[in-house]
């Protein structure tokens, strides 16, 4: 496997890593991640994140479980196994509801969940990667890829990071 | 920080002014509505003219209420067999004269806003105690929305006057007539009823007038922390309503709605009835944004608070699909004769609009508000929040009509003219309080959060 190589901006504060960013697009820099200790929604547009295609897959998932309720009812109560339940009809459509409700939330739910794990490789006693220990608790680190900066623009990228505010701002192999 | 240079001063502090052609098209409205609702009142006819034989018939034979009597009743009965009534539900009591429909119109058209009303107050109460801090900065909608319960109340109060005409327990109103009705005395008495209704819909209007109040005063205060003892008080007022609201809404709903079949249980009627509010709520109040933005106003709201209300209305008609399915399964699964007369005779007069408000309350909006887009484009959101305005106005009706008018009801000049006449005044009375205040809370400690308010990735 091949090293990549990144450059760090180490910050204390969510609004300097905005205009950190803010500042790196007009560079024309893209920055490659940002991790910290909880989510700042506003940052996904100024990272060109591409939109998630997992609400698709949700709707699949959910979609599939209706079919599969549907199904399965009609077969059983109304073909194989066909029960009188209170004289209602053996095909009780009302009846079927409930049950496709739940089938379809259940599919969709775990669908969508197993889905996002296989997506992001997640699996147990998976080795965690992170950039710095600190991300976990009070750091917000942005990533660059290195090979994507020209050499002679990686001094002013970090040139931005300690301007915007930035407490360290190192290297890194991965 | 960065972002105060986003907004200026004067954005943050402006104030809406209805234009000349909104004044227009409101009050034109409000006269056209109240000349179609003259309109069908002149040209209304007694539904009861050829009836009046048959009603009167089955007021002296049966000694209605009797559950048993009623039901043998029934079985000896070929036209109630062909209904499939067993619940001895044979339309209401009362005498349905030459207005009763109006009157029953009137009351709808009445709880209709007012839901619209407490929808908005419970949006903004339940964010406030859940420290929700997105819809900050369009907050003066709800709360103009809110304004309009006084005005509920005066309606509801005219209509209260005239009780006896639409609700069969006030209108049977001596003992031995009928036993069920007799059994829920100590419940269903005018004074009792009155009572709930005044200090219902006067503690909403207060509580409603307080929130505003104070929150106007936070923009006086200076400061967000001088503002700060205000939203303490708002926490507590919040809090306090919140309560009130899930007790109070749900009797409410009982006592205005539901009693107008006294025969009838339902446990989950008030939840029912809270779920196609909220949903409706949600809809009128981004639709309102939505406005406020095509006018020109609102410059510093982005495609996420639209996305967030129509969510809400997306979430919602889920629940009020939940809610109707748990009412109905209930009841038709477990084959009660009392409770299965509602649906009986919805099925037998009612039939196209109880298929029409499933689709208008819930498949609808739920497949035309899947997509994200559809959340944040107003191509669609439009169309989908008038599908759900006119849906919510059908589900009431299909829960007041049956129980007011039996089979005579009719959609005509009088429903129409009513709807558009008290949309002419929600409208007024809802711009004027956005005019009156700013439409931003510009102390309000969340603002800079809703502000920055995103969905993710666009």
């Amino acid at each position: 496997m091949s090293s990549k190589s990144y450059l760090l901006g180490k910050f204390w504060h969510p609004d300097h890593v905005m205009d950190a960013l803010r500042q790196l697009r007009d560079m024309g820099v893209k920055a490659q991640d940002v991790f910290g200790p909880f989510p700042i929604h506003e940052i996904e547009p100024l990272l060109d994140i591409k939109r998630t295609r997992l609400t698709v897959a949700a709707f699949c998932y959910g979609a599939l479980g209706a079919l599969t309720a549907i199904t399965m009812i009609s077969l059983i109560y109304g073909a194989i196994w066909p029960m009188n339940i209170g004289g209602k009809p053996f095909l009780p459509f009302p009846d079927y509801v409930p049950i496709t409700f739940e089938m379809t939330v259940l599919f969709a739910a775990h669908g969508t969940i197993l889905t996002f794990f296989i997506v992001s490789e997640y699996y147990p006693g998976k080795k965690e990667f992170l950039m710095d220990d600190r991300q976990t608790d009070d750091v917000f680190v942005i990533a660059i890829d290195k090979d994507k900066v020209a050499a002679s623009a990686i001094s002013d990228v970090n040139g931005v990071f300690t301007k915007t505010g930035a407490f360290e701002v190192t290297e890194k192999e991965v | 920080m960065a972002h105060e240079s986003h907004f200026t001063t004067e954005q943050l502090t402006e104030r809406y002014e209805m234009s000349r052609k909104v004044r227009m098209w409101v009050l034109g409205a409000i006269v056209v509505g109240l000349l179609l609702v003259l309109a069908g009142l002149l040209t209304a006819e007694d539904p009861g003219a050829h009836h009046e034989a048959a009603d009167h018939a089955s007021l002296v034979d049966t000694p209605a209420g009797d559950v048993h009597k009623v039901q043998d009743h029934g079985h000896d009965e070929h036209a109630d067999e062909a209904h499939g009534e067993h619940g001895g539900h044979h339309g209401p009591q009362h005498h349905i004269g030459k207005y009763t429909g109006a009157l029953a119109n009137f009351l709808l058209v009445n709880l209709y806003f007012l839901t619209l009303a407490m929808g908005a107050m419970f949006f903004m109460t339940v964010h406030r105690i859940g420290n929700g801090g997105w819809h900050t900065v369009f907050k003066r909608i709800p709360e103009a929305m809110s304004m309009w319960l006084p005005f509920a109340a005066v309606g509801l109060l005219i209509v209260g006057f005239f009780g006896e005409h639409l609700y069969d327990w006030i209108f049977v109103h001596e003992i031995g007539q009928d036993t069920l009705i007799d059994k829920k005395r100590a419940y269903l008495n005018v004074p009792f009823w009155a009572a709930r209704g005044a200090i219902f819909v006067g503690v909403w209007t207060f509580a409603a007038w307080l929130m505003r109040k104070y929150s106007i005063s936070q923009d006086n205060a200076g400061s967000v922390e001088g503002g700060l003892g205000i939203f303490k008080k708002m926490t507590t007022l919040s809090a306090l309503f919140v309560i009130f609201f899930a007790i109070s809404y749900t009797l409410f709903s009982i006592d205005w709605i539901k009693s107008l079949e006294p025969h009838w249980f339902s446990t989950i009627f008030g939840v029912y009835v809270f779920a196609g509010t909220f949903a409706t709520a949600s809809a009128v109040m981004g639709l309102i944004l939505h406005f406020l933005r095509q006018q020109g106003y609102m410059g510093y709201t982005n495609d996420a608070h639209l996305h967030d209300c129509f969510k809400y209305a997306f979430a919602f008609t889920v629940f009020w699909g939940y809610i109707f399915i748990a009412q109905f399964l209930l009841i038709w699964y477990s084959n009660i004769p009392e409770e299965t007369g509602y649906f009986d005779f919805r099925f037998a007069h009612y039939k196209t609009l109880f298929f029409v408000k499933i689709f208008a309350c819930f498949f609808l909006p739920f497949i035309g508000l899947m997509m994200r887009n559809a959340k944040r484009k107003s191509q669609t959101f439009v169309v989908i929040g008038i599908i759900m305005i006119l849906g919510h106005w059908i589900d009431l009706f299909v829960m007041i009509m049956p129980g007011a008018v039996g089979e005579h009801w009719h959609i005509g000049l009088t429903e129409i003219g009513f709807f558009v006449l008290y949309l002419g005044l929600f409208a007024f009375v809802v711009l004027r309080a956005l005019s009156k205040a700013n439409l931003v809370p510009i102390h309000h400690p969340y603002l800079d959060e809703s502000l920055h308010h995103s969905t993710g990735a666009v």
